[in-house]
């Protein structure tokens, strides 16, 4: 008895996996797609069958990306219908007009005339890819042109992203200077997960709720590993302060303008100094 | 360091040296252990991508974007300890099947639940008392006044189209939904709705095609199907 070849074997099982889970409503067919799931299988992973990867994605939203991709009409009026509000309205959280406007058309035009739809694999919704692309679109033109300043950082008071030294600040304390490189070496001291919580945090300003959609976790999880790494990040500066200068952190950043350091650390150490003030400890 | 995928996009809009569709992947919670390691390293030292990651997070919680299923979403360290606990639980759930099963798994099957019915049943008088389960053959006696097909509903799940839906008073519910997020909601009553909505959004079909009653949420809102 002759066994089937396992290419033809993997085939037919994304062909299956095709039939059950994609709307087949273009003039892509379902060979051709499969042809190209197989492909991103294989791309994916050499030591492992392709279906394996392809089982993970968002076929359907793959299937119509695909079929824009090949320049359907169909799949982009209905990519339009379904997302090009979307990403006007991504654009606009955090671009002024007519910057939004002009980031959300270029993307599109983008995706659909130079046919960049193509890069989307399905690895994700393709909504939050057109986030990902859109955000680093809006990234671009905000450094492009410094007055398209992002709207999400705007406020009732300054977000961390702001209080950044510019260049023309040419009276830098000497220990600032200092302190904020003990930060920094403190802060590569950590783990990558312990360093992108503190940063994500304290950088960019993401609440608890939004930081276990970002990293996955619980929120409680989050706070208990939050502090213990920032417990560890305060004794890490605190070691490098007295052994560089013999000093302690608290004495050293005692006289620095905490709020113009480049990563908020007045943040970082102040939550245990609020802390310690409602011990009466301070 | 840069994660091992990520590709050079030379041109205007879509230029980065960081691939979208990773960082997408990676608030999804669809990465593989590997790449999710990698890639957390990349964020930690790369704060353009930090920023990309931090805006599609609030995205995902003002619902613009799909919120990533628990299931999904392991978090950091987590998933190293998910084999122990899956085996945990699928030895505690054969204990408590050994020891009681008054109907064999299976064939109970929930009844479709009138309209209005709360998706999760109500605890019983014993549930609610204060750990029952604490005290020694607490699980036991807390196993013996479940209702079956309880039991058996709140087992059974489904995986189609890349999200997870479990089966509740007759009713298919879409794991990534969460009453406190406050989504729209849009009712699709009858056969007629459910045809005219899923020619409009086609890609609503997998899930619709569960069963009568499926609540999805799909792309910032909550689509419920009724018969």
């Amino acid at each position: 008895m002759r066994t089937r070849p396992v290419e033809l074997v993997e085939r037919d099982r994304i062909l299956a996996l095709v039939a059950s889970q994609v709307h087949l409503r273009f003039a892509l067919d379902a060979s051709t797609f499969t042809e190209r799931l197989l492909e991103l299988g294989r791309a994916a992973a050499s030591d492992r069958p392709p279906q394996e990867h392809v089982r993970r994605l968002s076929l359907d939203d793959l299937y119509l990306a695909s079929a824009c991709a090949q320049g359907e009409e169909g799949a982009w009026e209905e990519c339009l219908a379904r997302h090009g509000g979307f990403v006007r309205g991504f654009a606009r959280r955090f671009l002024r007009e007519p910057a939004a406007s002009d980031v959300a058309d270029q993307v599109i035009a983008d995706l659909w005339e130079r046919r960049k739809m193509a890069r989307y694999e399905g690895r994700s919704a393709l909504r939050t890819w057109l986030g990902a692309i859109v955000a680093h679109a809006a990234l671009n033109a905000v450094k492009a042109d410094r007055r398209w300043l992002p709207l999400e950082c705007e406020g009732p008071g300054p977000r961390p992203q702001e209080q950044s030294v510019s260049p023309s600040d040419v009276a830098v304390p000497e220990d600032r200077l200092l302190f904020e490189g003990l930060v920094r070496e403190a802060m590569e001291g950590l783990s990558a997960e312990d360093k992108l919580i503190i940063l994500l945090h304290y950088e960019q300003d993401l609440t608890l709720d939004e930081m276990a959609i970002a990293v996955g976790g619980s929120k409680a999880g989050l706070s208990r590993r939050l502090k213990r790494a920032r417990e560890q990040l305060r004794a890490s500066i605190d070691d490098l302060a007295q052994s560089r200068t013999g000093l302690s952190a608290e004495t050293l950043r005692s006289g620095i303008d905490l709020g113009r350091l480049q990563l908020d650390l007045g943040s970082v150490l102040g939550g245990e100094m609020a802390e310690r003030k409602n011990d009466g400890a301070v | 360091m840069a994660p091992s995928k990520v590709r050079d996009e030379p041109e205007e809009t879509l230029s980065s040296p960081h691939d979208p569709g990773l960082l997408a992947a990676y608030l999804e919670g669809r990465l593989d252990a590997r790449e999710r390691e990698v890639l957390t390293a990349h964020l930690a030292g790369c704060a353009e991508c930090r920023q990309v990651l931090a805006l599609l997070a609030r995205a995902a919680h003002a619902g613009l974007i799909p919120r990533p299923t628990p299931a999904a979403r392991p978090g950091f360290a987590l998933h190293r300890w998910l084999p122990l606990a899956a085996a945990l639980v699928i030895a505690v759930a054969t204990v408590v099947r050994w020891n009681w099963s008054p109907t064999p798994f299976g064939e109970t099957r929930p009844s479709p639940a009138p309209a209005g019915v709360s998706i999760s049943p109500p605890p019983s008088a014993s549930e609610a008392a204060p750990s029952p389960a604490s005290s020694p053959g607490g699980a036991k006696r807390r196993a013996d006044t479940l209702d079956p097909g309880v039991l058996v509903t709140r087992g059974a799940g489904r995986r189609v189209a890349g999200k997870t839906f479990r089966l509740a008073a007759g009713e298919w519910i879409d794991a990534s939904f969460d009453p406190a997020a406050g989504l729209p909601i849009t009712d699709v009553n009858g056969p007629d709705q459910r045809s005219s909505l899923l020619s409009r959004l086609p890609a609503l079909a997998p899930y619709a095609a569960l069963g009568e009653r499926v609540l999805v949420v799909f792309e910032g809102t909550v689509y419920r199907f009724r018969p």
